[in-house]
């Protein structure tokens, strides 16, 4: 026979459960905005029976109810699939991010983009050759080939820049990588404590998923979750590596101050600095990464997605974005240094006295590692103290004068009379004919050659040709005073023929066409006969046909270059977008799957409190029918009246 | 599907933002006029804008070269004309004192004019263009410096008016100004016959005259010939110029029309997300409960 206060007990106990229920819905409507939160679900159990032995056969009475236990409402699998879709997401949003910004830095299509920059200089190279005397013209040339030359540096400048804030992303990366595996190794600790007392930790398994949530924006990561009686092992893998195991967890490492160099291989860019794996924090935990293996380069199951791996691409991205504007730089500065080398200046001097028209602004060798063509690109310093020295005229638009053409021999001067319009090899021949013997010349294009002779100064002015016969290499440039055929008559030499001496041909003022200036501004429209030279780390300075036979980049024209280089920012800008967005949908959807069974809704909790209130209420009834029933038995029982 | 408020919430703000993107790539579009505003919008469309700008600078240049190039050669042709005139000046004075009835002294008197004559064709080949002396050739310097004396050359000036293509705006005069044939040798031969009273040289300076008269009408028609090539060079410039910045508009111009009637679509969606929003979002079963 059960006993009198049975049903008591029973009433009590659900009462207990009921309170407990409620307790569990009040928690969870607190939480009901908190998004980490997993929704609680308080689990009925029935009372173990109470079996006794009643008219000859065993009767078994329920004793009412119990909480078995608080558990929590999560799929793992989702979980799992939001985990790696966040990664991927996080990659494109850095993706996307690095993308944007560099179509800022480029700025294209704009009217103060490289593009206009430089279709403005090219044009500004059309008007000096049409008015090559013309110190606005030369001006204006000078002054847009310095915003040129400034527009690369900032380009660059920026890039640099931009390269910086993405190292220190990394590394910021980094960083909160190991600050949530130091985390999730102590919640492992309070979790294992806890559930070896045999309870469920609900909220500190919530705050263990959300700190995963957390990590998969950084790297893609796997769980590996294993029961050893009420005790579970937790793992957190990256990569096929653990990040943590149980109590005890591993560290990344990123050296941003080290140089983010870049190599090449196949023509892309490979980042020399990677983050690794460091140290662990005890040598009994987890599965010990090679120290200084790159984060991922494993079984290729994690680490290449992620905000971390999606910074490091954009560090790829800038440094393949600065070496194409080294390769512009150096292959405009190099191109228009040839050509404007060829040319005479406003004096009658070759290609700005030697020099070229851009220089690189690189103090020391030693520097050159670290100064691109872009940055260190800068004019001549000589041309932007006097634009006159920009050399606009071809050496062949000259002609020939009417005048006095005379060899001077220490101090004997034999003369001829020329008429205009004659050519080189009339005067020569007549000045040859006048001293038989005296020289021989040989006229090949628009060099002349005069005995053995040999330039004594500068390249000359065209008026005026030395010579030395004891010298039996140079050939001459004389600049382009276009020789007739056929070929001179066969030389006589006499015996004992002068050693030096000097042929001048008057010549008109040659430096006022502008034939030159126009031969740079139809660069615009490519330079296949042109080649380049040099590394994009370090530009070679311009040093004439020694280097011509290693081109920076080859393209029909720079226009070219430029606008493959653009559409190609604008391609993987155009996939990031696309990308991004996708994933976003992706990952809003696993979100929403995530929601729907571990999130609150506040309806369900409404009906769940009232199903929960209303047994309460009908429990308290039973305790008061009881009372009236044990109050029948204790006042209305063998009682005489 | 169990539907849950957070769920609730993070759809409403995900379409509220996806719909408030779309807005503001249509707002761009209609700010700046421009349906590419930077490469990702259309990669294939921002190489074209690039190419098409580099052709529509060149162009522009080209059209201002054939511009410069045709004044030179107006001013040419104008000059030319005026030498002309007084080349049949000169002529008339020459028939003139061909005529028995003139005496040395009137002779002299007229040497002194047609002396002026020479000074005056002497001035008007230094006549400048800008900094170019027109009748100089490639020579930078004055030409003409007094009597015979013409210091110009026979190069030409070229101007380019299309990729590779180049067109002289100048011809050679050395023909005309240079040398023993020139109207300066000319006219001082006419001068000093005059002043000789030398009646045999005069009537040939009548015929050099008249040589001269044929020779500067066939620089004339030369330079006609060079100022129509210039002319037609820039007509072809001006109206590829056109067809450029047409295309050049299709490629990268947002359609204002197209462009609001999306932007209206977008806010039209924004407001009704906005308002189904509001009222989807407040009520729950608590608020039926008492």
């Amino acid at each position: 026979m059960p006993s009198t206060f049975f049903g008591l007990q029973i009433a009590a106990n659900a009462l207990a459960a009921q309170q407990a229920a409620v307790d569990v819905t009040g928690h969870n409507i607190a939480n009901a905005s908190n998004a980490s939160y997993t929704r609680e679900v308080p689990n009925f159990v029935a009372a173990t029976p109470y079996t006794f032995p009643s008219a000859g056969h065993y009767l078994t009475l329920g004793e009412g109810v119990n909480i078995g236990s608080v558990t929590r409402a999560r799929d793992a699998f989702v979980d799992a699939q939001y985990r790696n879709q966040n990664s991927l997401l996080s990659y494109w949003t850095q993706q996307q991010d690095g993308l944007n910004k560099i179509q800022g830095i480029v700025n294209e299509p704009s009217d103060s983009s490289l593009a206009s920059t430089l279709n403005t200089f090219w044009s500004d190279w059309s008007t000096l050759a049409n008015n090559a005397q013309n110190s606005a013209a030369r001006t204006t040339v000078q002054q847009q080939s310095v915003t040129l030359a400034e527009m690369f540096n900032q380009m660059s400048t920026q890039i640099s820049t931009l390269q910086t804030s993405y190292e220190s992303a990394v590394s910021t990366g980094v960083s909160q990588v190991n600050s949530i595996a130091e985390q999730i190794s102590q919640l492992n600790i309070q979790i294992n404590k806890a559930e070896a007392g045999g309870s469920n930790p609900n909220d500190l398994l919530d705050r263990r998923d959300a700190l995963v949530d957390q990590l998969s924006q950084y790297y893609q990561v796997s769980v590996v979750q294993t029961k050893q009686g009420a005790v579970s092992n937790y793992e957190v893998k990256i990569g096929g590596q653990d990040l943590v195991n149980g109590a005890n967890y591993n560290t990344l490492a990123f050296n941003p101050a080290a140089n983010v160099d870049v190599s090449w291989s196949g023509g892309k860019p490979v980042l020399a600095q990677d983050v690794t794996w460091a140290t662990v924090t005890t040598p009994s935990g987890p599965a010990q990464p090679s120290v200084n293996a790159a984060v991922g380069s494993g079984d290729g199951s994690g680490g290449d997605t992620g905000s971390i791996k999606g910074n490091l691409d954009n560090l790829t991205k800038l440094a393949g974005l600065q070496k194409k504007y080294d390769d512009m730089a150096q292959g405009i500065a190099d191109a228009v240094n040839q050509v404007q080398n060829q040319g005479i200046d406003m004096y009658g001097q070759a290609g700005g006295s030697g020099q070229s028209f851009f220089t690189y602004n690189i103090s020391a060798s030693s520097q050159y590692a670290s100064q691109g063509a872009a940055a260190s690109l800068q004019v001549n310093g000589s041309i932007l103290h006097d634009p006159n020295k920009i050399a606009a005229a071809d050496p062949a638009g000259g002609e020939i004068t009417a005048g006095t053409a005379s060899l001077q021999v220490g101090t004997t001067t034999y003369s001829v009379n020329v008429t205009a319009g004659e050519t080189l090899a009339s005067v020569l021949n007549a000045l040859q004919k006048q001293i038989p013997g005296a020289f021989k010349y040989t006229i090949s294009g628009n060099q002349v050659k005069i005995d053995n002779t040999t330039n004594t100064t500068t390249p000359p002015s065209p008026q005026s040709i030395s010579f030395s016969t004891t010298d039996t290499s140079n050939l001459w440039q004389i600049a382009g005073l276009e020789p007739a055929p056929p070929a001179p008559p066969a030389p006589s030499v006499a015996p004992g023929g002068f050693a030096t001496g000097t042929i001048t041909v008057p010549s008109s003022d040659i430096q006022s066409n502008g034939a030159n200036a126009q031969s740079i501004a139809d660069l615009q429209n490519g330079w296949s006969p042109l080649q380049f030279a040099g590394t994009p780390s370090q530009p070679v300075l311009p040093a004439g046909a020694g280097n011509l036979s290693n081109p920076v980049f080859t393209a029909v024209s720079v226009s070219d270059y430029y606008g493959a280089l653009i559409s190609g920012i604008g391609v993987d800008g155009q996939q990031a977008n696309n990308m991004q967005a996708n994933q976003q949908t992706l990952v809003d959807s696993l979100s929403n799957q995530r929601q729907s069974v571990s999130g609150v809704s506040l309806d369900q909790e409404m009906t769940n409190m009232i199903t929960y209130q209303k047994s309460y209420t009908a429990a308290a009834r039973v305790v008061t029918m009881m009372d009236d029933m044990l109050n029948t038995l204790v006042t209305g029982m063998g009682i005489t009246r | 599907m169990r539907i849950t408020n957070i769920m609730m919430g993070q759809n409403l703000l995900s379409n509220l933002e996806a719909v408030q993107t779309t807005i503001q790539k249509y707002q761009n579009q209609l700010a700046s006029g421009k349906k590419i505003n930077q490469p990702a919008d259309d990669p294939v469309g921002t190489q074209l804008t690039l190419g098409l700008k580099g052709a529509l600078s060149d162009n522009s240049q080209w059209q201002g070269n054939a511009s410069q190039g045709l004044s030179v050669l107006q001013t040419t042709n104008a000059t030319l004309q005026n030498m002309m005139g007084m080349l049949q000046r000169a002529r008339t004075l020459a028939v003139e004192v061909n005529n028995g009835t003139f005496t040395p002294a009137d002779r002299a008197t007229t040497a002194d004019e047609v002396q002026q004559i020479q000074q005056e064709v002497g001035s008007l080949a230094n006549t400048q263009v800008g900094d170019m002396y027109i009748f100089s050739g490639t020579s930078s310097s004055q030409p003409w410096q007094g009597a015979a004396n013409w210091t110009g050359n026979a190069g030409l000036v070229n101007i380019a008016v299309g990729k590779g293509e180049q067109i002289p705006i100048n011809a050679d005069f050395t023909g005309l100004f240079q040398g023993t044939g020139s109207i300066f040798n000319v006219l001082s031969g006419f001068v000093s016959d005059l002043k000789s009273n030398n009646l045999s040289g005069l009537q040939n300076d009548l015929q050099n005259i008249d040589n001269q008269v044929q020779s500067f009408t066939a620089k004339e028609a030369e330079l006609g010939a060079l100022t129509d090539r210039v002319q037609t060079v820039q007509n072809n410039l001006q109206q590829s110029s056109t067809n450029l910045n047409q295309n050049l508009s299709t490629v990268q111009d947002a359609d204002v029309a197209t462009v609001i009637t999306h932007l209206t679509n977008a806010q039209n969606v924004y407001q009704a997300a906005l308002s189904v929003g509001a009222r989807y979002i407040q009520p729950s079963l608590a608020d039926y409960m008492k």
